[in-house]
This record gives C-alpha cells, structure tokens and sequence, in this order.
C-alpha cells in the first residue's frame, strides 16, 4: 500500500506541498490555524472548479482557453436575464439550470470547433475567448450587477463553521465547497472506475489508436466538451455568490485559466495522462492558493507572486521530465545520438 | 510538378488576403470619409509597427512548429531595463557622447535580455523536451514575475528626448518605427528564403522527425528559432519604449492574442512548417484598418475583440473547408494531420 502510494504520479507533488506548508508554518504559525484554512478553502472553491473543467480537456489531449470565459459568460447572462426582468425570487436549480444550458452550448460550440473543423484547441479557443468577451461586453451588459437573485445570495452566505484569527477577525467556511468536493468525487470515480474514463484517457493518448480500438472518438470528445459545459456552469454561479465584495462582472474571471492549466500540470505528474489526476489536480490548486494567499503572511510582498507562481509551475514541468525517463537519461541519449 | 503546386497555393493565399484587405479597407473609406486622409494614415503608421514586431516573434516560433506566449513579457522587461538605464542619463541630465552611449547601451541591454530569455525557451522547449506552449506559459509568467519585482509594478518613464524623437517622428512621411518594422520584415524573409537557416526551420516545423533523419540538427534549429523571437520581442520593446516614452511589466499583454490572430490570418500554419511574410504584411494592415475604422466609427472597443474573435474563427474554419474541398477533390495532397498537444 504504502509503496502504492509512493509510486504514484501525485506523490512528488504531495511532498513538495508538505514541505511548502512545512516551511509557511513555521515562519509564521497562524497560517496552520482553523481560520486560515478556512479562508483557503474559500478562495480554492472556484479555481478548484474550474480547474477541473480545464483537466477534463486536457485529459482528452486539448486545450481550452475560454472555460473562465465561458463560466463568467453563462453566469453573467443568467444573472442579467433574472434581475432585468426583476425575477429575485427564482430558486437555486433554476438559476443553475439556466447557466449550465448556456455553458453547455458554448463548450459544444468548441466542440465543433476543435472535433469537426479539426482546428488547432488553443488557437479555436483563444478565438472564442475573445468572441465571447466581446459579444457580452458589447451586446449584452458591461455593468456590475448590484441586486442578485435572494437564493444565489443565500447560497453564498451559507457557512459550515466559523473560526477566527488570533487577531480577531472572522473566517467562515463557506457551503459552496460541499459543490467543489462532489465534483471532485464525481469525476475522479468516472475517471478511475468506469468505462467512459478509461475512454477519455484512450482518446487523450492517442486519437488514432482509440479509433482503431473501436472508440468513437468523436462522441468521446462531445461529452467531454459536455461534461466541461456543465463544470463552467456550476462554476460561474458558485463564483457568483461567493464574491461578496466582487459583484458580478462579466469578465472577472478571465485571465485565471493559467492558474487552473498550472494546477493540472502539476497535478498529472509524470506520465502526461496519469492514474489519479483528479486528486493531483486538487492538490495542485491548493498549493497554488496556498502560496498565493500566505506568501503576504511570511512577509514576501505581493509583487514576487507572479515569478513564484511561474517558478513552481516550471519546477514541475521540469520534475515531469526528469521522472518521465530522467533528465540525465534524455541528456545521455542525446549524447549518444549525435 | 509539386514545386509548382505549391507556389499556386501561396499565390492563392496573397490573393486571398489582399482581398480581405483592399475589402476591408474600402467598407471603412465609406463608412467614415476621412479615413484615407494621410492623417489617419500616418497614424495607423505610429500604430502598427507593436503588433508587426510581436507578430513576427511569434510566427518564427509557429514556423518552427511551436508557438511563443512570452513574446509580450520578454518586449515588457527589455523595455524596462532599457527604460531604466536611459531614465538615468535622462535624470542626470547627460548630453552629447555620453548620452548616446547611455542610449546606446539601453538598446543593447535590452537585446541581449531578449536574446537571453528566447535563448532560455529554446533550451527548454530543444533539451527538455517540454511542449512549448506549456514552456513558453510559465517562463513568459516567470519573466513578466521578474519585471514585477523590478519595477515593484510601477511604470519606468522618462527617457532622453533624443530616444523619443524616433518614436515620434517621421522620415519621408513614415515613422521610423515603421521602418525599422520594414526593415525587419524584409530581413525575415530574406532569412527564410534565402538561407539554410530559413530552409531548415521550415523543414523543422512542418515534420521534426523526417528532418532529423536527413541530417539537420532540430535542437539548434529550436535555438536559434526561439533566440530570434525573442531579438524581434526586445525589439518591440524598445519601439515601444521610444513612441510611449514609458516600460510596464503589464503593458499590452493582449497583444499575445493579436499576435497569433495576425499569423494565422496571414497565412502562417498554426502546426509549423509554413509561413508567408507579405501574407502577414497584409494581414497586419487589415488588422490596423479595423481597429482605427472602429475608433474613427466611434464603436467602443469591446467590438473589436468581438470582430477579432470572430475573425479568427472564421478564417480557421475557412482554411479547414477549403482544405476538405481540394482533398475531396484531389486537387491537393493530404494536409498532415493534427498535432496534438
């Protein structure tokens, strides 16, 4: 069992995020504090989501610049059509059934995109990014939205447990991550124990050789481009509520792709389409929070987050490497070679 | 017989983007009269030469099959510490011989950070065998993290105003900005059809395998691929530098996806292999048409990024039907298949 674990592509990532905590908690022993990391799993809630939508893609061997875009897009459209025709009074599913169906046409959008017309993934979703950005910003509404819908409001001021600092301030666990957790059980037992995931992970090895095995690859591609639709959904509305002081923006969730693309990265180890990456995926994006939200607690200023965050990211790219045959072994082969 | 196949394929595509152009710009003429007052058109001149500059960084990278997202970030910190160098000839007040060597010595510095950090993406992308957009994502994070940590996210400004006049002014009618575009256009092309370099990176791009079995070394080939991006970013840095007079860490960082926009309008193949500089030339101008069209129109600038979108969909999907059409057809030999990442 414990040479189970240890073999397992997570298992280098799980050490250094140890070792991170390790180090954080020592300089400073309040970010160990129930407090603290209630206010972690605040900020995880959504970039855990959707850097789930982005493993989805990546695991089918794409790539997906416009899931945050999408997300904020059908979140931002749904709030709008509810609070322009004054209807506070809707319940929850409905506010999430309507932004899951608008997420789920713009994912198949890309779905054509990148399955039918074959088109490079970045690229096509770079183009969509920037398509769907516009189309709201210039034809919808760019203005925050002040009163939301009573339920969605409800839902992000639902807590679990309150702790507080020992300087006094209160930190809530917010409900919203109980979504989070599911998803995550959710995918990771479609991933590992069933036929669907033994598919995505065949599509995303290789497309051709999934094709001669006698798997439809591009209904594989759908309803993972499905699957992903329902995810940005999810995620949009959860972002929704939970931004107390962030009112509803209609881009304000662009430009963290790189964040939830960084986590996968780290997450998938060292075999580019790893057993586990759910959890890899998981653990990736709480260290990268974790950084991100204490590293002004042991006294770095903010400025240095951006390198910190790239020099992580490339340490695991490179630590990928080096477990995938050994870096010193690639170097001796090219030896060889020439 | 294949040759010949092929110089009609590249003439269809000159012809094709010259339409979009001559179209593109005759709906702006008559949507708004003084848009071919020389006016405008020495303005648009000032404008293009950024997204010329990044454009190429980035279709060097797509020709040798990669892509290079760190093209702004490597512009941003060669325009800062070239920025800061000179503020400091502009704070102490230099003129004559020291001046220009400061200036001087500005330009050079931020050259040699451009040369060094696309010398750095190509030893990560030839040696350690990471996907380049993967690679090219966390060092373009790492370099705009270092440019942060310089400038504490301040903006460098004031530089002598001898550096700034080339920024500012014209030379026979054109800004010398858009010279030295020019100049780096046609240097490009003479590169890629003129010169074993040019020939490899192209055999590199369009299949790394074959081209290592016949003898070309695909990991300098990655070098000096990426080492050109990031000459041509620092470039832009600097023409930057000189017609806004200030460097930030987080200047223009949406010019990563203009940039690709404008290759893969202008005939550059998104999986490597080819590349057309007049097709980019033209598309470049397209591009520039719409942007001053819609602020002459008064149109804000969200319907831009809607337009650009859209386009950039749209001539995908375009290239993808004509391609089913011709192997359909037979007129044309299979395209190689998609690479996936």
């Amino acid at each position: 069992m414990i040479k189970k674990v240890e073999k397992s592509s997570q298992f280098a990532l799980f050490l250094l995020f140890v070792v991170t905590v390790a180090i954080f908690g020592i300089i400073n022993p309040d970010i160990l504090t129930r407090a603290s990391l209630f206010s972690l799993a605040r900020t995880c809630a959504v970039p855990a989501i959707f850097a789930l939508a982005i493993m989805i893609i990546m695991v089918i061997g794409e790539l997906d610049m416009s899931f945050c875009m999408i997300g904020a897009f059908a979140s931002y459209s749904t709030m709008h059509f509810l609070t322009e025709r004054e209807m506070s009074n809707v319940s929850i599913f409905l506010v999430f059934l309507m932004s899951i169906a608008i997420g789920v046409v713009l994912q198949l959008f890309n779905w054509v995109l990148v399955d039918r017309l074959r088109l490079q993934s970045f690229i096509a979703t770079l183009g969509t990014q920037s398509f769907l950005k516009g189309t709201i910003l210039a034809f919808v509404s760019s203005s925050y939205i002040y009163k939301l819908p009573a339920s969605v409001n409800k839902l992000g001021t639902w807590y679990l447990a309150t702790a507080s600092y020992s300087s006094g301030v209160a930190s809530q666990l917010p409900g919203a991550i109980i979504f989070t957790l599911l998803m995550y059980v959710a995918l990771y037992l479609t991933l590992e124990h069933t036929n669907f995931g033994r598919q995505l992970y065949a599509v995303g090895g290789d497309a051709d050789a999934a094709r001669r095995a006698g798997i439809n690859v591009s209904r594989v591609r759908f309803f993972a481009f499905l699957i992903v639709g329902v995810i940005c959904g999810v995620g949009g509305v959860v972002h929704n509520s939970l931004g107390r002081c962030s009112l509803p923006m209609p881009t304000d969730l662009v430009g963290t792709e790189l964040t939830g693309i960084a986590a996968v990265v780290l997450g998938r180890g060292s075999q580019m389409h790893a057993k586990g990456i759910a959890i890899g995926t998981l653990l990736g994006i709480v260290l990268l929070q974790f950084i991100s939200n204490n590293l002004i607690m042991i006294g770095i200023p903010t400025y240095y987050q951006s390198f910190v965050t790239g020099a992580i990211i490339f340490a695991g790219l490179v630590m990928q490497m080096r477990q995938r045959g050994g870096l010193l072994k690639v170097l001796r082969k090219e030896v060889h070679a020439e | 017989m294949n040759k010949m196949a092929l110089s009609r394929k590249m003439d269809r595509d000159i012809v094709k983007m010259s339409t979009i152009t001559i179209l593109i710009f005759a709906i702006m003429v008559f949507l708004n009269g003084s848009f071919a007052k020389a006016g405008n058109l020495t303005s648009m001149c000032y404008q293009i030469p950024e997204l010329g500059f990044y454009s190429l960084a980035m279709m060097m990278a797509m020709l040798a099959g990669g892509i290079d997202l760190s093209v702004v970030s490597i512009g941003n910190l060669s325009a800062i510490c070239a920025a800061t160098i000179m503020h400091h000839a502009y704070a102490q007040d230099f003129a004559g011989g020291k001046l220009a060597a400061f200036v001087l010595l500005g330009i050079i510095v931020a050259l040699v950070i451009g040369a060094v950090f696309g010398a750095f993406n190509g030893v990560v992308i030839a040696h350690l065998h990471i996907a380049p957009m993967l690679a090219t994502m966390a060092t373009s994070m790492m370099i705009e993290g270092i440019s942060i940590i310089l400038t504490q996210g301040q903006s460098v400004s004031k530089t002598p105003s001898q550096f700034t006049y080339f920024g500012s002014h014209t030379l026979l009618g054109i800004p010398y900005t858009m010279l030295l575009l020019i100049v780096a256009l046609l240097f490009t092309a003479f590169l890629l059809h003129r010169t074993r370099f040019g020939f490899e990176v192209k055999m590199v791009g369009s299949n790394p395998k074959a081209s290592h079995f016949t003898g070309i070394n695909e990991k300098k080939v990655y070098m000096k691929a990426y080492l050109y991006s990031g000459l041509i970013s620092a470039l832009c840095g600097i023409a930057i530098l000189a017609r806004t007079d200030a460097a930030k860490a987080d200047y223009a960082t949406t010019y990563v996806l203009q940039a690709i926009l404008c290759c893969v309008l202008g005939a550059t193949n998104p999986d490597g292999g080819t590349a057309k500089i007049s097709c980019m030339a033209l598309s470049l101008l397209s591009l520039q048409f719409l942007s001053s069209g819609f602020n002459m129109l008064h149109l804000n600038s969200y319907f831009k990024e809607f337009t650009w979108g859209l386009l950039l969909i749209v001539v995908l999907s375009i290239n993808f039907f004509v391609n089913y059409y011709r192997q359909k057809h037979g007129q044309h030999h299979r395209e190689p298949s998609k690479s996936s990442t």
